[in-house]
């Protein structure tokens, strides 16, 4: 089963690095809100030193991980992949392959994922190097692993999601409308804007339930902020919930759909 | 001595050149005057804009979502300047109405610059890969024109609705006094906004002739359209005179902005006007210079 999931990432990473100066533009599209919010917020902080509980270096080390989390995390496979073969009839193409469509779409993502990455990084470390005494982050090992066990989960929650906006092209002759309602989400719910802590309470209650909060807000708040156990377990296990909903709204809507998907053509 | 001789000599030998092309414009466009030129060239623009619109109606419902959901973009913005002041005062110089009337402005300039350019700059680079840049070349009519004109983008028009709205609204609310004087120069200062990002996204667009097939050639102006949100005044000297001076991003957003508060000298309109010239100069320049390296796919 991983020897085919292997091959595929093998030519994707050989096909995307063809790409790199694509994705080193995608880097740069990345980094830049960055650049801006620590100028909007240095300016704010010049006259206090706390907002919504956090001061200059909380909120200057939340967007700087936030920046890395939303490369790491963020997928676009659902609009750029899934939605597009279903459009223009490729998907046949791939129906007619001995391998689950799933397992490319994963393997592309991550291929891509991970040349934007590489060439994020230096750019990433620059910025950092610039700002390094405003950086504050816990050294704290348990924290760490409960991030890159929630960073893991976090992105299939996203991949899966994508997927599902994706997946309604069998239906749907423009999908665009769901991927931005999705967009949207994020960036008031998943933390995309500003910290939670600057919601209104009852929203942050209501956010807890919610998927985004677990894409990019939750992995964060593990390394920003402390947890008391029973905390960190119940966000935990909700956050694996989504990830079985979202999975299962997956396959539900793709056996659906290829029932109703009809194809021309070569 | 010598540079400066020679310098003077191409600037004299250009404005010649100026002068001859316009004492014999209609030999130069076969017969036809200025007057009728403009016209021509407004007809076609009219045609682009008929055109447009038929090809958003072939999907009428998503069109109409779509134009809600860049509208509640455009309301996710505000919001963040509403939640940013629950817990601030001020931003620099910037209290919560004057940024409101910036953010206004920022939403302006971006319907306006999405409306008439995005379309054609996301097709800019499948246009030169593919050769089909061979087909604008051979119409006798201006490349450019055609390649930065052709489409119109019709989704940030309830955008561009609300922008007005809010703008309006903290006018009215905050009895910020205005006279005919502000608010021409405050449109007048959009207009030169819209030619500085027209010309600096469109150099940006023109990299492709040379660095290849990047489909997301048109994205790299975004980060710096998106920078000017910012007042520009919160920023270090250094990179102000940057801003101001060399690239001029602070016409885009800051200076219309102030110039509707009735904060902005003369001065700095007149320059304003006049780098957007420069820029707008260059991005003919440089679509020449990336034309001679254009290879057709046949």
């Amino acid at each position: 089963m991983m020897v085919k999931f292997k091959s595929f990432l093998k030519v994707y990473l050989q096909t995307f690095i063809y790409y790199r100066l694509q994705a080193f533009v995608w880097a740069v599209v990345d980094v830049m809100p960055l650049v801006v919010l620590i100028f909007i917020w240095q300016a704010i902080y010049q006259n206090q030193s706390l907002v919504a509980g956090l001061n200059f270096s909380q909120m200057v080390s939340y967007y700087f991980l936030l920046t890395l989390i939303f490369q790491l995390i963020y997928t676009a496979g659902g609009k750029n992949t899934i939605s597009l073969e279903i459009y223009n009839g490729q998907l046949v193409f791939f129906l007619l392959k001995p391998y689950l469509y799933l397992k490319r779409v994963l393997a592309e993502e991550i291929s891509w994922r991970s040349i934007q990455f590489l060439l994020f990084l230096p750019l990433f470390f620059l910025l950092m190097f610039l700002v390094k005494d405003n950086i504050n982050l816990s050294l704290n090992y348990l924290s760490w692993l409960w991030f890159f066990l929630s960073l893991a989960l976090a992105f299939f929650i996203s991949a899966f999601l994508d997927y599902v906006c994706g997946l309604t092209a069998f239906w749907l002759v423009q999908t665009i409308t769901l991927f931005h309602l999705k967009e949207i989400c994020y960036w008031i719910f998943g933390g995309l804007a500003f910290p939670q802590s600057l919601l209104p309470a009852w929203l942050q209650k209501l956010n807890l339930f919610l998927p985004f909060y677990y894409v990019f807000a939750f992995p964060l708040e593990i390394i920003t902020r402390d947890f008391y156990f029973q905390e960190i377990a119940l966000r935990f296990a909700v956050q694996f919930v989504w990830l079985m909903v979202l999975f299962l709204v997956y396959k539900y809507l793709w056996k659906k759909g290829l029932k109703a998907y009809e194809a021309w053509g070569n | 001595m010598e540079f400066f001789l020679k310098t003077k000599l191409y600037f004299k030998n250009y404005l010649k050149g100026f002068k001859n092309y316009f004492r014999n414009f209609k030999i130069f466009n076969h017969g036809h005057g200025f007057k009728t030129i403009l016209k021509l060239y407004f007809r076609v623009y009219q045609c682009f804009f008929k055109n447009s619109i038929m090809a958003e109606s072939q999907y009428r419902l998503s069109f109409f979502l779509l134009i809600w959901f860049n509208f509640g973009w455009a309301l996710v913005y505000i919001f963040l300047y509403v939640f940013i002041f629950k817990f601030v005062d001020q931003v620099g110089d910037w209290n919560y109405q004057r940024s409101l009337v910036l953010a206004a402005t920022f939403l302006l300039v971006r319907a306006l610059n999405s409306f008439l350019f995005k379309q054609n700059f996301q097709n800019f680079a499948d246009l030169v890969y593919r050769g089909d840049l061979d087909f604008i070349l051979i119409k006798p009519i201006s490349s450019q024109f055609m390649v930065s004109l052709k489409k119109f983008y019709l989704r940030p028009f309830v955008r561009f609705i609300f922008a007005w709205l809010v703008l309006i609204t903290v006018l009215v609310q905050n009895q910020i006094k205005l006279n005919i004087i502000l608010v021409i120069s405050y449109l007048l200062l959009l207009l030169i906004s819209v030619i500085i990002v027209y010309s600096l996204w469109f150099i940006s667009c023109c990299l492709v002739f040379w660095l290849g097939n990047i489909d997301n050639i048109h994205e790299v102006f975004q980060p710096v359209l998106r920078l000017t949100a910012l007042p520009f005044d919160i920023l270090p000297g250094v990179l102000k005179e940057l801003f101001f001076l060399v690239i001029p991003l602070v016409f885009i957003t800051t200076m219309p902005a102030k110039s509707l508060l009735g904060l902005l000298s003369w001065a700095a309109c007149v320059y304003g006007f006049f780098i957007s010239l420069v820029l707008f100069y260059l991005s003919a320049k440089v679509w020449h210079l990336a034309l001679k390296y254009y290879v057709s796919a046949a």
